[in-house]
């Protein structure tokens, strides 16, 4: 069965992919999302972001338990 | 050490000076406090290559936000005697010379509260999935940075 990715984006994001919040199949890892998205969207390539898996930044790549909720979070500006 | 509940701390809007009044007298009853260390976070006229930021739209992971904001809770009732601590940070539009970020820590003796604060909003700065979008007066805007 082909594992299911929730990706959720913000701010400056949200501007480069279009969407807030998609489904993406197939993929099984940080490393590979990140990939599959850059490639889908280059404009991501230049910018800087954090992964967020099942709400905790990553600081490495890690493998995505099905049904995971991935978020790309650009740089921090609350406050 | 008790646990606590995870707390909403986004309001719509700016902060009212009203609601801060409010707050502090909220606590005057609390009779073995000593001290309160308060921040407010005003949205700043900033001047970026000419033109004004007319307002600050923020946004946030919610979520996320608001369990990273819990474990900053934990973490400075681990390390600081406080009576008691409150955040409230705006979420929407606020206006430039509006309060958009409120902390207010208390404690019998001034240090633990004043030390405190400092170090919660520097943690709501860094840590908090929060983003702010400058709004310029001629409906440009610019994603703000932290520093």
């Amino acid at each position: 069965m082909m594992k299911q990715i929730n990706v959720l984006t913000f701010g400056a994001i949200t501007e480069i992919t279009g969407s807030k919040n998609f489904l993406i199949e197939g993929i099984d890892s940080t490393e590979s999302l990140v990939h599959l998205l850059e490639e889908k969207y280059p404009r991501l390539k230049g910018v800087q972001y954090a992964i967020a898996v099942n709400k905790e930044v990553i600081q490495q790549h890690t493998i995505l338990n099905n049904d995971a909720t991935v978020a790309i979070l650009p740089p921090f500006s609350g406050g | 050490m008790e646990t606590r509940k995870v707390k909403n701390i986004f309001v719509q809007g700016s902060i009212s000076s009203a609601f801060i009044g409010d707050s502090i007298q909220k606590h005057s009853r609390k009779t073995d406090i000593g001290a309160h260390s308060i921040f407010l976070g005003q949205v700043r006229k900033d001047v970026i290559d000419g033109k004004q930021v007319e307002a600050i739209e923020y946004s946030t992971y919610e979520e996320m936000a608001l369990e990273q904001m819990h474990k900053i809770r934990e973490d400075i009732f681990q390390n600081y005697e406080l009576t008691c601590m409150h955040v409230y940070h705006s979420i929407g539009i606020v206006k430039a010379g509006e309060i958009s970020l409120f902390v207010f820590t208390s404690s019998i003796h001034r240090n633990a509260a004043v030390d405190a604060c400092k170090e919660v909003v520097e943690r709501i700065k860094k840590e908090l999935p929060v983003w702010g979008k400058e709004l310029f007066e001629d409906a440009s805007y610019q994603w703000k940075q932290n520093n």
